[in-house]
């Protein structure tokens, strides 16, 4: 009811009445963007494993920076000196994870270790959600033939083992995280360009999409207001997954010696502990896998979390009935 | 469980609610400012002799979202003669289907029974471990489904769905449980049951599913079905005949129907009696006849004045202002006062109680019951 | 069905023709082909003659299109010419090294997807209490841990000091179960949370259907219900999610081949890749998409067989 008969009524009524105002605030107002975060930030797990995230991504800023002389424990040596003794075990005093077999600090080490997995992960995802969207928007929007022979490259992209493609991009155009970013990009667009291609074909025969053409609308503004949006998250989910996939890919190619030898990756480090770990040397097992576990574990929880509150459908598929 | 089955049902056919002798009405019902008359004695007794095959009482049936609490059911009550129907009507969102699935233990998660009983042959089914729960019902009390399609699981023929009652609750081998889906079908007018009861659901139409859907509901023969928009999702045309078939089977069987739905027309044809839910509580009940021709509930007016009525052209549609309140964040007062064109500020401070007006019929409204009541 | 198998194996050759196109790209645009000339020869050789010499006998001075066309030639009949490391015919490599792969794929996987599929109908039933949230746990710290660390940890531990399995090895016929116990183990532990998180979303959102409170209310318990009506259902994600699980098979496998010496196509794609070993590319990448494409012809007849809607041809 209108606000005008509001006056003068006792205190009980006003709350009443200022909580229906409020509800149709809340019920109409909102932005659906804006009723995600909101869902996200009620979510208690997923603000936990922002805060690891941002603790991540802050450290590794930090160090990268030169701060605190991370990076300079993480990368320098005393190459006059190079000699196994070098070990220094988890636990020892100054070195809490212990050191390298060229008497490197595995915990600068694995702290440098994010910065290359945010690296690598940022730039693959960077790269991977414009060839995704292009290629799924073009044969959406256009459809025929356009559509057919972008449907088609899909399968051949999906046929071709991904991890082969990656490896001999990486091997014939030589090792650099670019090359490796640009590697897991061409074989990782087709899971989101299939469903951006989804939602431009939606679109195109949508009727919102008709009434908005038919009030003079151009496509760019109806695939900018109307159509992107749509698809807005699943480009964030898919770049949170990708990110996971892409680090511990990186530790794959490691083991196969197609990572960058003198970086400190957590792939090459896990890689070194293989031959290390017989002899009773752990501290380059314990460092990365400890920092990697943790850092995807957070993104992985955050992913499902942030999923679940941009597209709530899929978490209560049990819809609320009354 | 067999034993007790047959004890458990009211001796004899039992005088139908609807005919129950009633007082004159009230000179001005239309008037829903004059309080009805209130008669709480004697014939609430008299309803309660006719031993009901179902007795839901005071039914709370919570969702424990993230939201918050939504009180989808918040205290019903109503109860089924032998044979009878009662039409549970409301808006969508109201709280019916929640109320029919929180009766057979179906309510999916985060939704709750909180309180209230259910009474079916003596035993309260709210309160029954899973494992006899699952053995009453099909047996005792099914549920025939909103949306045919949905309804029926796409992978499976349809004999062999209707079959897998059988198989709960009866002693029939496998051939017998098919010969007697093929009658079941049959029975529910499908032509060509032999033919059909190999058929996948997709391969039926939308008439042909719903029959399929009441031949599964009615395969054992239950004391009570509740039938959730049975007719929604189907063609005008097809609407009557499904309301028929479940008519025919009651009067053969002797079921109790509850009828939930918010086609007023579906239940002036087939319903005794009706209780019109707003926003998870009953607002009105009675005998259908009485409730359509004086209702006395403002919402209850307002829900009839926004049907049209053939022949009476000239008639203005009501709708009816705003819409259910959220169930999270209810008001302190009348839960339709937000909506109600004579709300007044006594509305505002307090639910009404449900009061008995005499004639079979109940009230939660303080301008229909009258402030002395309170 | 023999008319749709027909269809099927006609329309992998658009998809045959775009993987020779891929694989000509990289190795004979983008520089492949110098570098596995430079590779293919010692150091003492690589001459300015002799790299003409081989890039002539290898056919890489002919026109780009004819080039193209072999490769696509070579990926139609099979035959891609001898090893350049082990002089051998590949179509011998392959058919020698196949098996082994098989028997440490074929197995693990298969108990994987059984695994996921008890263990997602175990958290899909105990929805929200602690079975669920317990597997639900220990799935995502399965998949946010590096598989190679877990290899690592599990052949120090298990094979090295509690000497439970062999550290590593191969023998022929079936005395090599004894040397792929342990990489069957580490395969599915390292697999299995990944299945269960999405076999779970599968069976919770069947769950959640109308048919099943139909089914319900017919009166039949849970488990039943489960068994005969969520499962069947769900069946047709998850066989669509197997099928792209096919090409991680190929990570599992050459990882693991590779840490355990176990002769398999894994381990002969990682030597050819480290060693510009273009003809055995060439072999192991068309042998893996055949297969792929074959897999998927498999996952189709098997949707058809369980969901009456899906009409083949």
């Amino acid at each position: 009811m209108s606000g005008g008969n509001m006056g003068g009524m006792s205190a009980t009524r006003r709350k009443t009445g200022d909580g229906t105002v409020e509800n149709r605030r809340r019920d109409r107002g909102t932005s659906p963007f804006r009723l995600s975060m909101r869902r996200l930030a009620r979510d208690r797990s997923a603000m936990v494993a922002a805060a690891i995230i941002t603790a991540f991504i802050a450290t590794a800023l930090v160090a990268g920076s030169g701060a605190f002389g991370i990076k300079a424990a993480a990368t320098e040596f005393d190459e006059n000196s190079l000699d196994t003794m070098r070990y220094l075990p988890v636990g020892t005093e100054g070195h809490i994870l212990g050191t390298d077999g060229f008497g490197r600090d595995v915990l600068a080490r694995s702290i440098m270790g994010i910065r290359t997995a945010l690296y690598l992960g940022y730039l693959a995802g960077l790269m991977t959600v414009p060839i995704a969207l292009l290629f799924g928007a073009v044969a959406g929007w256009y459809g025929g033939l356009v559509d057919d022979a972008v449907t088609w490259l899909m399968s051949v992209v999906v046929a071709v083992p991904g991890i082969l493609l990656i490896m001999s991009l990486i091997q014939i155009v030589g090792k650099s995280f670019t090359t490796m970013a640009f590697a897991f990009a061409v074989t990782g667009w087709v899971g989101l360009a299939r469903v951006v291609r989804g939602a431009f074909l939606q679109a195109r025969e949508s009727e919102y999409v008709l009434a908005a053409r038919a009030l003079g609308a151009g496509d760019a503004r109806i695939v900018f207001r109307h159509v992107l949006p749509n698809v807005f998250h699943f480009v964030t989910v898919n770049f949170v997954l990708q990110f996971v996939g892409v680090v511990k890919s990186e530790v794959f190619l490691a083991f196969v010696g197609l990572t960058l030898v003198g970086e400190a990756t957590w792939g090459s480090m896990i890689d070194s502990a293989r031959s290390e770990v017989s002899s009773g040397r752990w501290q380059n097992l314990i460092g990365p896998t400890l920092f990697m576990g943790i850092f995807l574990m957070a993104m992985t929880v955050f992913g499902d979390s942030l999923r679940d509150a941009l597209d709530p459908k899929l978490k209560n598929s049990e819809e609320v009935r009354s | 469980m067999t034993g007790e089955r047959d004890p458990a049902r009211p001796p004899g056919g039992g005088a139908p609610t609807g005919a129950v002798p009633r007082p004159a009405a009230p000179a001005a019902t239309g008037d829903a400012r004059r309080p009805l008359p209130a008669r709480p004695a004697g014939l609430a007794a008299a309803l309660a002799a006719e031993a009901p095959v179902l007795d839901v009482r005071n039914l709370a049936a919570w969702y424990f979202t993230d939201e918050g609490t939504v009180k989808a059911v918040d205290g019903v009550g109503f109860k089924i003669g032998k044979g009878k129907t009662l039409g549970l009507v409301g808006e969508s969102g109201c709280g019916k289907t929640a109320t029919g699935l929180a009766v057979l233990g179906l309510l999916p998660p985060p939704g709750r029974v909180v309180r209230g009983e259910a009474v079916l042959g003596r035993r309260d089914l709210l309160r029954m471990p899973e494992q006899d729960l699952a053995a009453m019902r099909g047996r005792d009390v099914s549920m025939i489904f909103q949306e045919p399609m949905s309804a029926l699981d796409p992978l499976m023929t349809t004999g062999a769905q209707i079959a897998e009652c059988l198989e709960m609750h009866t002693d029939l081998d496998r051939r017998q449980r098919a010969e007697k889906a093929v009658e079941l079908l049959a029975s529910v007018g499908v032509p060509e049951p032999a033919l059909r009861a190999k058929a996948w659901p997709h391969e039926l139409s939308g008439g042909m599913r719903q029959r399929v859907v009441i031949a599964m509901a009615l395969a054992c023969d239950p004391k009570v079905v509740i039938a959730d928009e049975p007719t929604t999702a189907l063609d005008v045309t097809v609407q009557a005949q499904i309301l028929d078939l479940i008519e025919d089977t009651q009067e053969r069987t002797g079921m109790g129907v509850v009828l939930v739905t918010h086609d007023l027309a579906a239940v002036a044809q087939a319903a005794d009696e009706v209780a019109v839910m707003y926003a998870g509580v009953l607002v009105e009940t009675g005998p259908v006849k009485d409730v359509f021709s004086r209702p006395a509930h403002p919402y209850t007016k307002a829900l009839l004045g926004s049907i049209p009525v053939v022949g009476q052209a000239d008639r203005q549609l009501v709708t009816i202002p705003g819409r259910v309140p959220n169930l999270a964040r209810l008001p302190s007062g009348c839960r339709f006062a937000d909506r109600c064109p004579l709300a007044e500020g006594a509305c505002r401070v307090a639910e009404p109680d449900f009061i008995d007006v005499g004639a079979g019929r109940k009230v939660r409204c303080i301008l229909a019951t009258g402030r002395a009541a309170r | 069905m023999l008319h749709y198998l027909a269809r099927r194996i006609v329309s992998t050759l658009p998809i045959l023709l775009g993987v020779a196109l891929v694989f000509f790209l990289v190795f004979n645009l983008v520089g492949g082909s110098e570098r596995f000339l430079y590779n293919i020869l010692p150091p003492k050789g690589r001459t300015p003659e002799t790299i003409n010499q081989y890039r002539e006998a290898y056919g890489l001075d002919r026109p780009v299109i004819v080039q193209f066309l072999d490769t696509v030639g070579d990926m139609v009949t099979f035959d891609f010419g001898r090893s350049e490391s082990t002089r051998q015919k590949v179509s011998y490599l392959i058919a020698r090294y196949v098996p082994a792969s098989a028997a440490l794929a074929v197995p693990a996987f298969a108990v994987e997807i059984a695994l996921a599929l008890a263990l997602a109908m175990l958290c899909a039933r105990t929805r929200g209490r602690w079975p669920d949230r317990l597997v639900g746990v220990l799935s995502v710290a399965g998949m946010s841990l590096p598989m190679l660390a877990l290899v690592i940890i599990g052949q120090r531990f298990l094979a090295f000091e509690a000497g439970l399995f062999p550290i590593s090895g191969w023998t022929r016929g079936l005395g090599a179960v004894r040397y792929l116990a342990l990489p069957w183990l580490l395969w599915v532990t390292v697999t299995v949370g990944y299945d269960v998180r999405f076999f779970r979303t599968a069976l919770v959102e069947e769950q959640g259907k109308e048919y099943v409170r139909a089914a319900l209310a017919k009166g039949m318990p849970r488990r039943l219900v489960m068994r005969r009506h969520v499962l069947r259902n769900a069946l047709v994600p998850i066989l669509t999610y197997v099928v792209i699980q096919v090409p991680f098979l190929l990570t599992g496998s050459m990882l693991l081949e590779r840490f355990f010496s176990i002769p398999g196509i894994g381990e002969l794609l990682v030597q050819a890749i480290l060693s510009y070993d273009l003809p055995v590319m060439k072999a192991t990448v068309t042998f893996y998409t055949l297969f792929f494409i074959g897999f998927s012809v498999v996952t189709d007849l098997l949707y058809a067989a369980v969901d009456p809607r899906v009409r083949l041809g």
